[in-house]
């Protein structure tokens, strides 16, 4: 059985087919952070004084936090003054044309498969591109705009609906919330603003594509998405990043509110860069995302596909403070190499009748280490609360990990709670059977993950289902599934 | 805390004065280095995470003494207590200390005494064999036990011995135990080929005694050993009991463990179960039962530490009243420990709003040719059960109450002893009356 | 079509298979008997090329070539199948798509174009008829949560899809009803031809009534200890295997 696992891990020695670098001119702040950096940032982006205060008041909240120690990932210190903080390519595009773009960062983008001049892009899915710190483009504005669809850079939305952004920004998650919240915070550069008026049926996938592309920079997108009654949405996010040596700190907010019968999707496909096969380089991606079910009836569904950063440190979660709301969690999770990721949920019941689902598949390969930590709270008011929650981890090779810690916290005696959670390789008589088939292992191996995976690939939109499939099909060596 | 920790330390210190030419040099200083061991650790807290849903303040505001005290009780008192069952020998404790005139040790094959006795005729093998296992001890209660170690049960039996019969662990409590922190640790060690079954209960003399039982158990299973276990704790109402319990098995030894927490206002037993050679087999059955002004915790630790070891654990509560229970189950499954197979369930039956359930199953997996599984629930009786009951003319709470029994019943069955099963049926029953 | 000569095998180091001679040709029908433990599923196995058995003695001759030189995949490309006697479940592996994906490697070994996905469904669903196996299934996960006869049958399906030259069936009359059991036969007489051959490895004489081998094997103790036809077969169902036993040891 020991030459099976070599052919597998032979078959993961896919390469990172992203991690090219854009030759560009940046405008990039020198590495450090202080306050006049904040400054500096906020008046780049010619922020109004409210939010350079939010800005500041989040910084020294910071500078007396710790960073936390109790996820399952190891890696060396991060060294917070040797990262810039800002970096934006020099020729700012006007937002408002998209002819305006720099011609470098339209190739860069169509060479990531994401094509950002309107009449090539995939039918009904509009882009915002986020490079370093700054969103570049933003597509199908005015045809959202119809609708009454707000869909733009953050940095401009803090200009520009000043009033929303400051009602619903930290609302959901305070920089006191966690060290990397905090950091973000003090420092988010860019990220994607969307609002969905009462009513409205978003009329297409809306999604944001992040690219780090300059060395030593840090990126810290700050996404926000407001969805009022009665309202849907789908959001999108893609990550890429160049192949380079030293480590890069991705963290991220995200924060999702939805008011009554108000449905958002929001599906993720993580692709930074996740280090080569000895542990080099690669993304730390250290993310808060959190949704709240505000209203009654209001549907959270978050679907992850993350299959690289050299260690991934995120947990989306939702308050379901309405009464029949509904919270979902899709994850799939690959750790290769040396890759590491502690990832989960929390399902927070508050409101009556409220309903979550966690389906967390890790896959764990070579000397990955994999680890699903989620939490379901029944409070004590929230009557007939349902949550069902189902963990399991594949295991390819010896020297990988996969961890399973749930925890469950019940203060209601209707409720009903059910978590199960299994571990285990590949197995060799699947093998055999698909094998005496005909299908070569390779093969095999490729159509056995992705079975497991199944479940969550689904919950994907259309579009990107097949993306995921591809993905998970290159991180794990090339096997086309 | 810094003062409650200097406080314990400085009376542990006077107990092992006090014991001064009883204990040998040897047992003195590892009572000294306990000591010190628990300097270091403290007392568990919230942000301890293995401690994180179980408050000691209770039991901190109790300030138990350490001292060897007891009050002796009617013959017939205690013999009405024992185990329905014949016996192969017995152990009474009382107030935490052996009784040897209530006890019943002549047996061939099996080595059956008290650690008291060990430590007054400086029994070195005996001796050495204290913190085998645990060690200084993991948590600040469990050092203070090495610190304050009072008696206990010695119990050995020889290569490829069978003892059929039970032998029973009898712990008697009544007022002499009133604020007193009771230290007991109990030796158990089974060489190669041999069997034996162990009855292990906890009851009060008198239901509202306040005091702490504050013990340690290490089970040693040499080569093909294998050991029933069947414990119960059924202490006072003002009660706390913490039990660890260290299991060491060696080459497919095979241990049977099933416990049932009924009692006490406050209880945690931890079952930590090392597998130290491969081919060994673990399985833990347990029930825990927990009313008005009661926590009962439990804590196992599955280290698949060799290749081909299996565990199974199923564990069940029910809560009612203010009830609360906090289950965590670790399943460890090392790098070279290939060929594990490791399942754990913990199912909660929660039926009243006040109650309380934090469960935390863990998987924590370095080898890939294994079969490892959780599961945890936490629900109500089912509706359409009660229904058909009583459309079979069961009252609601008739139906209530036969449902609950036959959700105990997969725990209570594991019970070898036909007078334990009728105990804890009992005990369910009247439970579930208030 | 299939030679065995002299094959020896053993599983952790203890003997199965010591000695197994058996000569296979195109169009006919074998019947491997013999008690629980006397190595015919190994010998099934060690046919399909699973892991965790070590040939100690021996050679096999597929179509002229070394058959245990080639890897599982390349012997089911080049057509040989085996019925597993407990077929896998292939959670979140879509049946069609796995039958699909199994046909068209086959034929892409025999030099023949893929088949699109119109044609393949038509087909599918034409031969599902055959073995009685109902449509729903078809879009189910493969094996997952199918009864023992529905495994079966989808076993026999994938058969009639991929039309093997050498079909080994290993217990597959096991676990099944009267009905599943008659539905399967009639699937598997629909598949004999000139030109395929077939391994019927099975503990009860029952498959055979309705497949009427050419050829029916005792394995015993890791030999073929007798050879016959249908008689054979009869004469075992009629007196167990007992005597048989006795007199080889005589």
């Amino acid at each position: 059985m020991g030459s099976s696992n070599t052919e597998v891990e032979a078959l993961m020695g896919g390469e990172y087919a992203q991690g090219f670098v854009t030759q560009i001119e940046s405008d990039t702040l020198p590495p450090g952070l202080d306050e006049a950096v904040i400054r500096t940032i906020s008046s780049r982006k010619g922020e109004p004084a409210w939010m350079l205060e939010k800005r500041l008041t989040a910084y020294r909240y910071w500078l007396t936090m710790r960073e936390p120690e109790w996820a399952a990932v190891r890696h060396p210190p991060i060294d917070f003054q040797a990262i810039s903080y800002f970096s934006s390519p020099k020729k700012k595009p006007q937002l408002a044309s998209l002819d305006e773009v720099d011609p470098e960062l339209l190739a860069t983008y169509e060479k990531l498969g994401i094509p950002i001049e309107e009449q090539k892009t995939l039918a009904g899915v509009a882009v915002d591109a986020v490079f370093d710190s700054v969103s570049v483009a933003t597509t199908f504005r005015e045809t959202l705009a119809e609708a009454g669809v707000i869909f733009c850079a953050m940095s401009e939305a803090v200009r520009e609906y000043p009033d929303l952004v400051r009602q619903y920004m930290g609302s959901v998650v305070p920089h006191k919330d966690n060290f990397f919240a905090a950091l973000n915070s003090a420092v988010f550069s860019d990220g994607t603003f969307v609002y969905i008026p009462k009513g409205v049926s978003c009329p297409m996938e809306l999604s944001t594509y992040f690219r780090i592309n300059e060395a030593k920079t840090g990126q810290f997108e700050r996404t926000l998405i407001v969805a009022e009654a009665g309202s849907r949405v789908s959001y999108l996010e893609g990550c890429t990043a160049p192949m380079r040596d030293e480590n890069q700190l991705h963290a991220a907010v995200v924060e999702l509110v939805a008011m009554e019968d108000a449905r958002i999707k929001y599906s993720t496909v993580q692709n930074w860069y996740p280090g080569d096969d000895q542990g080099r380089g690669g993304i730390y991606n250290f993310v808060t995302k959190r949704g709240e079910c505000h209203g009654d009836r209001s549907h959270i569904s978050w679907t992850q596909v993350e299959t690289g950063s050299a260690v991934t440190w995120k947990y989306p979660s939702c308050i379901l403070r309405g009464k029949d709301t509904v919270g979902e969690f899709y994850s799939v999770a690959v750790t290769k190499g040396h890759q590491q990721a502690d990832t989960g949920t929390k399902m927070i019941h508050l409101g009556e009748n409220s309903r979550s689902t966690i389906v967390s598949k890790g896959i764990s390969a070579m000397h990955g280490s994999n680890a699903y930590r989620g939490l379901v709270r029944v409070a004590a008011k929230a009557e007939n609360a349902r949550n069902h929650s189902q963990c399991d981890s594949l295991l390819i090779g010896d020297r990988c990990a996969a961890h399973t810690f749930p925890y469950i916290e019940v203060k209601n005696p209707t409720a009903k709670v059910e978590h199960e959670a299994t571990t285990s390789k590949v197995s060799e008589e699947q093998l055999f059977y698909c094998r005496q088939r005909g299908l070569s292992q390779e093969d095999a191996v490729s159509m056995i993950i992705n079975g497991f995976c199944k479940q969550v690939f689904n919950e994907l939109p259309m579009e990107f289902a097949v993306e995921a499939q591809k993905l998970l099909a290159v991180s794990l060596e090339g096997a086309v599934g | 805390m810094n003062q409650l920790i200097r406080h314990y330390q400085q009376t542990a210190m006077r107990y092992i004065d006090s014991r001064h030419g009883s204990d040998g040099d040897w047992l003195t200083g590892r009572r000294q280095a306990a000591v010190r061991h628990f300097a270091e650790l403290g007392f568990p807290h919230s942000r301890t995470e293995a401690w994180r849903y179980t408050g000691i303040e209770g039991l901190m505001r109790q300030g138990f003494e350490l001292t060897d005290r007891f009050d002796a009780f009617p013959r017939h008192a205690v013999m009405r207590r024992f185990l329905r069952e014949p016996t192969a020998a017995r152990l009474v404790f009382v107030d935490g200390l052996y009784q040897a005139d209530l006890s019943d040790t002549g047996l061939v094959g099996v080595r059956v005494g008290s650690l008291r006795e060990a430590m007054a005729v400086g029994d070195r093998q005996v001796l050495e064999a204290v913190g085998s296992l645990s060690g200084l001890g993991d948590h600040g209660f469990e050092a203070l036990n090495l610190a304050a170690l009072q008696d206990g049960a010695v119990i050995r039996v020889s290569a490829g011995v069978t003892v059929q019969q039970p032998i029973e662990l009898l712990h008697l409590a009544g007022k002499g135990a009133t604020g007193r922190a009771m230290c007991p640790r109990h030796l158990v060690m089974l060489e190669a080929d041999a069997s034996a079954n162990l009855v292990e209960r906890y009851l009060a003399m008198d239901g509202e005694t306040a005091y702490f039982n504050n013990l340690v158990c290490e089970i040693t299973l040499a080569e093909r050993a294998s050991l029933v276990h069947q414990r119960i704790q059924q202490e006072s109402a003002q009660a706390y009991h913490l039990c660890d319990i260290h299991l060491g098995l060696q080459g497919e030894a095979d241990y049977q463990g099933v416990n049932a927490a009924v009692g006490g206002a406050w209880s945690r037993t931890r079952v930590h179960c090392r597998f130290a050679e491969p081919g060994a087999n673990c399985e833990l059955d347990g029930l825990y039962l927990a009313g008005e002004g009661q926590l009962t915790d439990f804590h196992l630790d599955l280290d698949h530490a060799v290749p081909y070891c299996d565990s199974r654990e199923n564990f069940k509560g029910i809560l009612h009243g203010g009830g609360k229970a906090v289950f965590d189950g670790l399943i460890q499954v090392r790098e070279q420990a290939q060929g594990s197979n490791a399942h754990l369930s913990n199912a909660n039956l929660m039926l009243s709003r006040r109650a309380e359930v934090d469960a935390k199953p863990q998987l924590l997996i370095h080898a890939d040719d294994v079969q490892c599984s959780h599961g945890a629930s936490i629900g109500q009786l089912d509706d359409q059960a009660i229904f058909y009951l009583r459309s079979r003319g069961f009252d609601e709470g008739q139906a209530r109450r036969l449902l609950c029994q036959g959700f105990a019943n997969e725990i209570v069955e594991r019970f070898q002893s036909a007078s334990l099963r009728e105990q804890l049926s009992e005990v369910i029953g009247q439970r579930l009356e208030e | 079509m299939l030679s065995i000569k002299h094959l020896s095998a053993s599983v952790d180091g203890k003997a199965i298979l010591k000695g197994v001679d058996l000569e296979v040709r195109a169009g006919e029908v074998h019947a491997v008997m013999g008690p629980n433990g006397s190595g015919k599923s190994t010998l099934a196995h060690i046919l399909a090329g699973r892991d965790g058995y070590t040939v100690t003695d021996g050679e096999v001759h597929y179509m002229g070539r070394d058959l245990l030189e080639m890897e599982i995949e390349e012997r089911a490309r080049q057509g040989l199948f085996l019925a597993m006697q407990y077929p896998m479940e292939l959670p979140g592996v879509n049946n069609m798509i796995f039958m699909r994906e199994a046909m068209n490697t086959r034929r892409k070994s025999q030099g023949k174009e893929a088949m699109d996905a119109v044609s393949f469904m038509k087909l599918v669903r034409e031969k599902a008829k055959l073995v009685k196996l109902d449509e729903r299934l078809l879009k189910r996960s493969v094996n997952a949560g199918f009864s023992g006869g529905e495994k079966k049958r989808n076993e026999i399906l994938q058969m009639a899809l991929l039309e093997p030259l050498l079909a080994i069936l290993d217990e597959t009359d096991s676990g099944l009803d009267i009905d599943a059991l008659r539905s399967v036969a009639d699937g598997v007489n629909r598949l004999r031809s000139p030109q395929r051959a077939m391994i019927v490895v099975t503990h009860y004489q029952r498959l055979l009534d309705y497949l009427e081998p050419d050829h029916v094997h005792v394995l015993a103790e890791g030999r073929i200890v007798r050879s016959g036809g249908m008689e054979l077969a009869r004469e075992l169902e009629a007196k167990g295997y007992g005597w048989l036993l006795d007199e080889v040891a005589a």
